[in-house]
């Protein structure tokens, strides 16, 4: 495949904080400043959410950066414009029954004389064939369509089947084309793979894949394409975790430890095979460095530790240990997390230490207060 | 794609998942899910690894005393240590793993090709005649030369070995790589290939259902994806995934999931993002499906 392709996120973050009631300007200012440091394009928010929750930021400070998505209505494309947006998506569905097109016209007449950038988003598109998609084309012109979004509203594609479609249908589409894959069935982020595989610029993301529906989370697909496809027009990550969390901060979302590429716990290793192995060499059990999505590597002391890593902590701690009494002081470590049903805090380590080499405290030793430690 | 007739879920929750670091599961919340694994039809479900201790070796002794038709599987490094405390465990069915990239031979093991065929020979040998059912691990297969993973894949094989799990151990595979990888490898395996995906990128589910197409057998999951470091494939995102978009039925009970998902969820003190596909409490819940 081509290592570098060129990816383009269209920003699906924002909506879902509008949606959750985050208001002010200056949160969706500030996520906006963090976003555009990759490869943004621009940032949706539906005018469903922004009326709902009552947001009343002045549009015209974002109209830049910001879409607004709308239904297929002229009352809507009105409110929109009122809100002061010149670049607005128009959702609508395919169906055979009912072509689309008498309905979808008078609107995109009407976005026409308002002079706003259209986006048609055809948010079922990939359960058609390529003969239904097809009946849309004329329109592309004839309204000077900016882009057209392909989306899987009901998830039919697997990302092999999303790779074949949407290869087809970019080849076809007269305008560029944009992607939105939705993470019902958890493939989104493939299936968003898929579609940059495939040819397609634009896709749709999200900072974790938050939405309802869900969608590709952002920072996995920027960095596959990064690092598995060595991409090299992909920015690097070196602050990508902190930003996300950042931004789902802001919204009152809380990211789980274990969330891919950006998750505190991610590099984070408790068995003895692998602390062992990340002790001789990092890449035996991490793919990418810590640092490169901005992360640290942790070593927990717990159930699963083995001689390895409670002797590289105790290092940490200032403290040394033979072999021998290492072992048996492992099977101590072991009990107390089984009985505790949570890895060991320093300080319950040194503790058992001290028992075990019946030595006075050395009241220098700084005690972290958590069970974790950098190891470099 | 061909139509892959058989590919069955092998749960290791209690293994890879217990595995990830801060978790501990109490005997009483591992009695409760492999029961429920059981009772959602779950046929193989990797219980544990005995020769972490004389207190784990009474806890899974126990386990092996449960009423159930699943089959539990004990994890083992490839040394005859390890194997003894499993036999004397009660398992009837044994996991054996060595890695097979150079990179863990060389910096992990600090070995050659040749000692980790021999190695597996030596616990193979040990194995015979023991009566017990022996699956044969392939670590980092990913990032192995497919002619030794082969080679290893044919020493299982000569010793009775059932299948040969092919691990993506970094999850560093995405899914078009992974179906090229495996269709590659299944062609020429003597075992059926049994696929392990780990979720550093969001991929493991894709990837597990890349297997799926290019003739994989079997697939390693774990309920809520729980697992070393971003997790590994989760099962309910993989048996659902493969009803909706092939229609295949991979025997798990659909029902059960979300509550096993709750169970785990609780007993791994992890609340579940709200997002999560499938399960989670802001998702269109598919189960149903």
């Amino acid at each position: 495949m081509k290592a570098d392709i060129k990816v383009s996120i269209v920003d699906q973050t924002i909506n879902e904080v509008v949606r959750l009631g985050v208001n002010n300007p200056a949160d969706v200012r500030f996520m906006l400043s963090v976003l555009k440091k990759y490869s943004f394009d621009a940032a949706d928010v539906s005018l469903n959410n922004l009326e709902k929750n009552m947001v009343e930021f002045e549009a015209d400070e974002f109209s830049e950066s910001m879409r607004c998505r709308v239904k297929c209505s002229g009352q809507e494309i009105f409110r929109a414009k009122k809100l002061g947006f010149s670049k607005i998506v128009i959702n609508t569905s395919l169906n055979p029954l009912t072509p689309i097109q008498d309905m979808l016209e008078p609107v995109l007449q009407m976005a026409c004389s308002n002079d706003q950038e259209i986006y048609l988003s055809i948010d079922n598109a990939l359960e058609f064939s390529i003969r239904d998609v097809e009946t849309i084309y004329p329109l592309i012109p004839k309204y000077g369509i900016k882009r057209l979004i392909l989306g899987d509203r009901s998830g039919k594609a697997d990302p092999f089947t999303t790779y074949d479609k949407l290869g087809f249908l970019g080849n076809t589409i007269q305008c560029p084309v944009e992607y939105v894959g939705y993470n019902d069935y958890g493939t989104a982020t493939a299936n968003t793979l898929s579609a940059l595989r495939a040819g397609i610029e634009y896709v749709a993301t999200a900072v974790s894949g938050i939405g309802i529906p869900g969608v590709a989370a952002m920072e996995e697909v920027l960095m596959a394409a990064r690092h598995l496809w060595k991409n090299e027009l992909v920015p690097d990550g070196y602050s990508i975790a902190a930003d996300c969390e950042n931004i789902l901060y802001r919204a009152g979302i809380m990211l789980p430890g274990e969330k891919a590429i950006i998750g505190k716990n991610v590099f984070a290793h408790e068995s003895g095979i692998h602390v062992d192995g990340v002790l001789k060499n990092p890449n035996l059990y991490e793919a990418i460095k810590p640092e490169e999505v901005g992360l640290r590597r942790l070593l927990v002391i717990g159930k699963h530790s083995g001689t390895a890593s409670l002797v590289q902590k105790l290092r940490h701690l200032g403290l040394s240990l033979s072999p021998e009494k290492a072992a048996a002081l492992l099977e101590k470590v072991r009990n107390t997390a089984i009985l505790q049903k949570k890895p060991l805090t320093d300080l319950q380590l040194k503790t058992l230490y001290d028992l075990q080499m019946e030595s006075v405290k050395d009241p220098n030793i700084h005690l972290s207060g958590k069970g974790e430690m950098p190891c470099d | 794609m061909t139509e892959n007739k058989s590919f069955e879920i092998v749960d290791t929750t209690l293994r890879d998942g217990e595995q990830s670091a801060g978790v501990v599961f109490s005997i009483e919340e591992r009695v409760n899910i492999i029961s429920a694994l059981d009772k959602a039809n779950v046929k193989w479900i990797e219980a544990g690894i005995p020769a972490m201790g004389k207190q784990e070796c009474e806890a899974l002794s126990l386990m092996l005393e449960l009423p159930i038709k699943s089959n539990l599987i004990a994890w083992n490094r490839a040394n005859l240590k390890d194997l003894k405390a499993s036999i004397e465990c009660g398992f009837k069915f044994v996991h054996v793993s060595l890695p097979v990239s150079d990179l863990h031979i060389e910096y992990k093991l600090q070995k050659s090709r040749a000692w980790v065929l021999d190695q597996l020979k030596t616990c193979l040998e040990y194995l015979k005649n023991s009566g017990i059912t022996i699956i044969v691990g392939a670590e980092d297969a990913s990032r192995a030369d497919p002619d030794f993973f082969l080679q290893y894949a044919d020493v299982a094989a000569s010793y009775g070995a059932i299948r040969i799990r092919y691990s993506d151990t970094v999850g560093c595979l995405d899914h078009f790589t992974t179906y090229n990888k495996i269709e590659s490898i299944v062609n020429r395996s003597p075992l059926p290939v049994e696929i392990h995906a780990h979720n550093d990128f969001g991929l493991a589910l894709a990837n597990t259902l890349a297997a799926y197409r290019a003739g994989a057998k079997f697939a390693s999951v774990t309920i809520t994806g729980i697992g070393e470091r971003a997790g590994n494939a989760s099962m309910e995102e993989t048996a659902v995934s493969l009803k909706h978009f092939y229609n295949y039925d991979c025997g798990i009970e659909l029902k059960a999931l979300p509550s096993l998902v709750e169970m785990v969820a609780k007993a791994s003190e992890r609340t579940l993002f709200p997002y999560k596909p499938v399960v989670g409490p802001f998702t269109q819940n598919v189960v149903d499906n």
